[in-house]
């Protein structure tokens, strides 16, 4: 059984994501000891990367600019992995523990992040639209390639071919498309429309650090500061803003 | 603005931290926690080779039970002790 780190590094003119994958990888490579793999539109130096292009147009404002936001390519993980068993990250989420190998050989074939809190013990608790279905944290995926996973993101691909029907359904009013979501419901749609099936959830929260927490240091721990607060962690965190993690 | 090293809002990290502390075993992923902890002790005291435990999702996996108990101390070790320190360095414990 091959196992590794997928990640999705579409660039655009506000963000350098492909830079992202390099620095996340290399976390990866310290801490997890596993292969990376990334998905990009250009080749990724020092990365084994699977070129694809995504043809997404939603516009995101990403603080500095606005740009293309290219993130419908998630419901091909599975397709495009190379690996039997594969973890995908977010190229903003900090690995510094080796926490995520606790997932691999995983009695279960999928999991993903079901509840994240802000470093501040905050809990970032939110639903799909106006439905009351938990929004589940696509910045951790784990799957394995089994015939239910499969069934998983092919439903996936449906509900991101008739987005505009399902975020009216769900009561989505951001004209964002958010992999959140699409994780989100698929799962609550062969759950059989009873909420989210318990063991697919990762059994811990995924510790965030929120847009008002500015990344200082990446030395000994991560170190973030707010408009109070200086916080020291040293276990793996998500960096809502992007770009910080190039420090 | 104030931008110290706020011994508070480190200790709410190590809490955080300790409540979400896991270990993995044969497919099985466990949140530590004292029960676990007296279930696998009793297990040892016992000497039971394999026990069947539900982990975290519900799924429940046969573990075997000196290897499972060693690596749970030893996670509930390394867990303790960041959460220690931090407490330490609270104020109202000086």
């Amino acid at each position: 059984m091959t196992r590794g780190v997928l990640l999705f590094a579409y660039q655009n003119s506000a963000v350098d994501y492909v830079r992202m994958a390099q620095a996340c990888a290399a976390r990866v490579q310290k801490h997890l000891g596993v292969d990376v793999c990334v998905v990009s539109d250009v080749p990724v130096e020092g990365i084994r990367t699977v070129l694809h292009t995504d043809s997404s147009s939603s516009m995101r404002d990403y603080g500095s600019g606005t740009a293309v936001f290219r993130n419908e390519s998630r419901a091909l993980a599975s397709d495009l992995s190379p690996f039997d068993e594969t973890l995908v990250l977010d190229v903003d989420y900090v690995v510094q523990t080796s926490r995520l190998n606790s997932v691999w050989e995983s009695a279960v074939d999928f999991m993903i992040g079901s509840t994240a809190s802000d470093l501040d013990g905050t809990v970032l608790d939110s639903m799909v639209g106006t439905s009351k279905l938990p929004q589940v944290w696509a910045t951790v995926v784990y799957f394995q390639k089994t015939q239910c996973v499969r069934a998983l993101f092919n439903r996936m691909k449906l509900i991101a071919a008739g987005w505009d029907y399902y975020a009216a359904l769900y009561g989505i009013q951001s004209s964002l498309f958010r992999n959140d979501y699409l994780f989100a419901i698929a799962l609550h749609i062969l759950n059989e429309q009873r909420g989210l099936p318990e063991q697919n959830l990762l059994p811990w929260s995924i510790l965030t650090a929120g847009f008002d927490k500015t990344l200082l240091s990446l030395e000994d721990g991560a170190l973030f500061s707010s408009s109070s607060n200086q916080y020291r962690v040293r276990s793996d965190v998500h960096v809502l803003n992007k770009s910080e993690v190039l420090l | 603005m104030n931008c110290m090293l706020n011994a508070a809002a480190q200790y709410k990290i190590a809490v955080e931290e300790l409540r979400q502390a896991v270990v993995a075993h044969r497919g099985g992923i466990f949140k530590i926690d004292g029960s676990l902890l007296g279930v696998m002790a009793t297990a040892t005291a016992f000497e039971r080779i394999e026990i069947v435990l539900v982990d975290t999702r519900g799924v429940p996996v046969k573990v075997d039970v000196r290897e499972f108990h060693t690596l749970l101390l030893h996670a509930y070790e390394e867990a303790t002790e960041k959460f220690l320190d931090s407490y330490q360095h609270l104020d109202c414990v000086q």
